[in-house]
């Protein structure tokens, strides 16, 4: 069974990537010279291997937000939004801290990012709960929301002055998240993986963990048995909200150490290739993160080495979704998704 | 083991062995990447320049700010025999990967075209000792690791402004940008200025596209018809990407209109001569990075590196473009004349970058012609 | 033409590729399939549309060929979603961020060191009306396509909610067992709904490089895939109201410049949000009101057996 699930998602990754041959060789590139690239910088160099790790980490919080919101049934597509928020949130106060010590000071801009994220996906989740609205549309306005906001503050109230480019007022190097030592890999990567055990834990041995898969897979059924639905539905989905804006928070005490104006963050629908690679499984998430980690890092350097344009990266992870839709997976949806139990509840 | 074949789940065990394994993977690869640790090159004195690289946001094609850079570095290159990497499209999302990369490549200098890229590149120069090249970055200069580009291209924009005046039929000229950086600002209130020196009663629009629109392209087309409409006959477009739009819209508004007067276009950084703007283009405040770079290498060849450079209108950094349109003669001697004036001290142009004084500025050369 | 004029004109303008986007999404949404994927679809006809003009061929052919290639991706999506039993969020996802990506990717493998613009050249038939004040160039002044994707958006509406076939592809949306025990064969109604609907989404997308701008550029499309989406949901599949809302979404747009222009002092960021925060406002509204087909989404599985 394992090996089944495994096998289909090798299946579905080697297939992404002979789709994607195909295009390189229409455009007159050797595919085997760019692969072979990627996994030459990404995985047998040490610096690949380093900034590949670094990479993951967002993505794989951003895939951990996309399953607690799948738990319950729910389509979390704003996740980039909550991401921008969380790291607004952090951006706004970190400056004003300087005087703390430096484990509070990342402790208190989690607690304002998570806060942020979770409030930024409360309101999809009340429309979607209270009014029956589908929450794909609103996180996806959401997002544009959060960004246009996000640009409305840091040019206006937040701008660091001495800056050129409008972003947020910097944290010094020395107040960042640390890295391992010898290495660049700050512990926001363990922070990530670190959640995700959390969670699998949360999910496996709390009540609200185990009820609130009854209530995403059958919803009617939950209800029937005094499961309080809607409230998981929103706790859920509030939840997602934060722990997407934990990436959004490590951009700024750990990446860059500000927020810039026009940051879009790219890890929304990477997020829901690392989620499916996975089979929906938590132990899964890591691995798959670490894949599409590669890709990103990826993207970033093989342009310049193989003359690659760098769009081909998204090109992939949009043919890994394609192929992970297609790959027959009947078993991993939640059977309340399929008409023939709707159907016949009614 | 028993595994139910209808729901497909994996038991507890399976689930804990996954997880074990997926950790020892990444273990194995963390420790096995210890190996192959060489160690990091100490900065020394390095005064031989074999290899320089240059990151920008978007691409090259752009025949604007990434051009120039590009090109710049690219002919330097040759001329001096020195390899040249260039990463383009590289966007607004943290660059410090690619920074790296280029560091295990070898390189020994950076060029960061880009003033987004602000804070990555001061700090990556501290942590690796490559040295870098940044933009608009006063305060982040170090000695032999961190040096700055200024443009004060103010100067050069207000005899493109005495320019516009002089040539406007219809008395109205449009500013249209896509974003408010300081570099752009400088030319803003230097064409303003520029344009009210020569014709206070020319009116002046100005439009702003987005927070950040550089390559909002249908966007920018449609301020620009927009403006047009408004009466402007005189576009002076700061849009890298977005210029295209302004451009695209100037096009087919002259191509259309039938009794109306065919709008012309001023341009900043790049020269567009050879593309579709060339049959309106009357002019562009021309960036020019080859004294700044030649120095910045020079400076890094005889070890003193890190300082201010600054591109102006007096060390020609910054210049007007050749008309490739034909402009009055009667204009040219104008702008001439102005030139003259500048450098001798006559004439004093406004030195405003930021948003907001900008927009007082604006308002009060207004306010002026009232 | 002044400034008011100029914005109405160019949030018509603007409303052409939105409201044929929408529109086949909603075809697509009756019929019980809910495709993300516009965003992708729409740069795929818009870089397709781009290559043949540039190329040399007419823009009716690019704008035919833009339909095409939505149509083909129509198919894929539709016989992914009845015989794969794909599942349709993450096939729509995966469209939009491959499609972005390909077109990215093509654009600059072949147009790498240039920015190549399109002549322009598209007749204005009833430009001999566009003299009345306000609304005359708006309505009178827009080139050939604006009124064409109206008649389309409006033709096809009303046959989806008058036509019998319009009847089948809501019987089908909304219980496809049932309909399919009256002898419907509801995966063939899907797949053509999705090959018509994604076909329309193909033809905006080439109305958007080919009319609305003239040129492509990566990523072009910026959201209005996804506005496209929200519209067909909130337009609940009628026609007037989705060209009504893809002119206000346009009208959103444009305002920011005209607003500058009149000196009221309101950031650009703001204006921003405004399109996104309305339709936003305007789910709420119409929240219990938005009736999805209720069998949106799900996976039509015919041979599955009922617990």
């Amino acid at each position: 069974m394992v090996i089944r699930s495994a096998a289909q998602s090798l299946l579905v990754v080697v297939g992404a990537f002979v789709s994607g041959a195909v295009v390189l060789l229409l455009t007159g590139h050797n595919p085997l010279l760019v692969y072979l690239e990627l996994i030459e910088r990404t995985l047998l160099r040490r610096s690949g291997i380093e900034e590949s790790l670094v990479a993951m980490s967002p993505v794989l919080l951003a895939a951990i937000a996309a399953w607690i919101a799948s738990r319950v049934g729910m389509w979390n597509i704003g996740i980039d939004g909550q991401i921008v928020a969380g790291a607004v949130a952090a951006g706004a106060i970190a400056p004003h801290l300087g005087a703390w010590p430096v484990w509070l000071m990342w402790l208190a801009c989690a607690v304002a990012g998570v806060i942020a994220g979770a409030l930024w996906a409360l309101i999809p989740a009340m429309l979607r709960v209270r009014r029956g609205v589908n929450e794909i549309v609103t996180t996806i306005m959401m997002t544009y929301v959060a960004y246009s906001s996000a640009s409305w503050l840091i040019k206006g109230a937040l701008k660091d002055d001495e800056m050129v480019a409008p972003a947020t007022r910097i944290v010094d190097v020395a107040r960042r998240l640390p890295e391992l030592p010898s290495t660049r890999i700050h512990i926001g990567v363990l922070v990530a993986v670190v959640a995700c055990l959390t969670v699998w834990i949360l999910s496996r041995w709390t009540a609200i963990g185990m009820l609130s898969r009854v209530a995403g897979e059958a919803p009617r059924a939950a209800h029937r048995i005094g499961v309080p639905v809607d409230r998981y539905v929103v706790t859920a989905f509030v939840a997602s909200g934060g722990v997407a804006a934990l990436a959004g928070v490590n951009e700024v005490i750990a990446v860059r150490g500000s927020v810039q104006a026009d940051w879009r963050p790219p890890y929304g629908l990477a997020a829901f290739g690392v989620l499916f690679l996975a089979r929906r499984q938590v132990a899964g998430l890591i691995p798959a993160a670490l894949l599409l980690g590669m890709l990103e890092y990826g993207a970033t350097v093989l342009p310049r080495s193989t003359g690659v344009a760098p769009n081909f990266f998204p090109l992939l992870e949009g043919l890994i979704l394609v192929f992970l839709a297609i790959v027959n997976w009947r078993r991993i949806v939640p059977r309340g998704r399929s008409l023939a139990r709707s159907e016949g509840a009614t | 083991m028993t595994v139910n074949a209808g729901r497909g789940r994996i038991p507890e065990a399976m689930k804990l062995i996954r997880l074990f394994r997926s950790g020892l993977i990444v273990g194995v690869l963390l420790s096995t990447a210890w190996m192959p640790w060489f160690a990091m090159d100490d900065v020394s004195a390095k005064t031989e320049v074999d290899k320089v690289a240059i990151v920008t946001p978007a691409s090259r094609s752009n025949q604007g700010w990434d051009q120039q850079g590009v090109d710049t570095l690219v002919a330097i290159g040759k001329d001096r025999d020195i390899e040249v990497e260039v990463v383009e499209n590289a966007g607004n999302d943290p660059i410090t990967p690619v920074l790296r990369d280029l560091a295990d490549d070898d390189v020994d200098l950076v060029f960061c075209h880009a003033s987004g890229y602000q804070s990555e590149c001061p700090e990556f120069a501290q942590s690796e000792g490559v040295p870098v090249v940044v933009i608009e970055n006063p305060d982040a200069v170090l000695d032999g690791l961190v040096a700055d580009i200024e443009t004060q291209a103010q100067k050069v924009a207000y005899l493109a402004g005495v320019m516009a005046a002089a040539e406007t039929k219809t008395g109205k000229v449009a500013i249209v940008v896509s974003g408010e950086p300081p570099t752009w600002n400088y030319m803003t209130a230097g064409f303003a200025q520029g344009v009210h020196d020569t014709n206070p009663d020319v009116e002046l629009i100005y439009s702003v596209i987005g927070e950040a629109a550089y390559d909002d392209s249908p966007n920018a087309k449609r301020v620009t018809e927009t403006v047009i409409a408004a009466g402007a006959d005189i576009v002076f477009g700061m849009g890298d990407g977005a210029s295209f739009g302004m451009i695209q819209a100037i096009r087919e508004h002259n191509a259309e209109s039938e009794d109306e007067q065919a709008v012309r276009f001023i341009d900043v950084i790049g020269d567009k001569s050879d593309s579709e703007a060339g049959e309106f283009l009357m002019t562009s405040v021309l960036f020019d990075y080859t004294g700044a770079y030649t120095t910045m290498i020079d400076d890094l060849e005889a070890g003193t590196f890190g300082s201010v450079y600054t591109m102006n209108l007096e060390n020609e950094g910054v210049r007007l473009l050749e008309p490739p349109i034909e402009i009055d003669p009667a204009t040219m001697e104008q702008v001439e004349k102005a030139r003259q004036g500048i450098l001798d001290g006559t004439i004093t142009v406004p030195t405003i970058s930021d948003a907001e004084e900008l927009e007082t500025f604006l308002d009060d050369l207004a306010g002026d012609q009232e | 033409m002044n400034v008011i004029e100029t914005l109405l004109a160019s949030a018509m303008l603007a409303a052409a590729p939105l409201m044929l986007a929408a529109i086949g999404e909603a075809i697509g949404q009756r019929s019980g399939q809910l495709n993300l994927g516009v965003e992708g679809v729409m740069l795929l006809g818009a870089f397709t549309g781009f290559v043949v003009v540039e190329a040399g061929g007419t823009v009716s052919a690019g704008l035919v060929a833009a339909m095409i290639i939505g149509m083909v991706v129509g198919a894929g999506f539709g016989l992914a979603t009845t015989l794969l039993s794909a599942n349709q969020i993450v096939l729509g996802l995966g469209v939009a961020l491959a499609g972005e990506g390909a077109t990215g990717y093509l654009f600059r493998e072949r147009f790498g060191l240039s920015q190549p613009l399109l002549d322009a050249g598209m007749s204005r038939p009833l430009h001999h009306f566009a003299g009345i004040p306000v609304v005359g160039p708006a309505l009178f002044d827009q080139r050939w396509f604006v009124y064409l994707a109206w008649a389309l958006v409006v033709g096809i509406g009303a046959w989806m909610r008058y036509g019998r076939p319009g009847l089948i592809l809501r019987a089908a949306g909304e219980s496809p067992f049932a309909t399919e025990a009256a002898g419907v064969d509801v995966q063939r109604v899907r797949v053509i709904a999705a090959i018509v609907g994604q076909g329309l989404v193909g033809l905006g997308g080439g109305a958007l490089s080919l009319v609305e701008v003239g040129f492509f550029t990566p990523g072009m499309t910026v959201g209005i895939g996804f506005i496209a989406i929200a519209i067909a949901m909130v337009g609940q599949q009628r026609p007037l109201r989705i060209a009504g809302l893809a002119i206000v979404f346009g009208l959103l747009r444009g305002s920011g410049t005209a607003i500058q222009l009149t000196n009221v002092d309101v950031q650009t960021e703001f204006l921003e949000l405004l399109p996104y925060a309305g339709v936003l406002v305007l789910v709420v509204l119409m929240g219990r009101q938005v009736r999805l087909p209720r069998a949106l989404g799900l996976a039509y599985d015919r041979e599955s057996r009922n617990a």
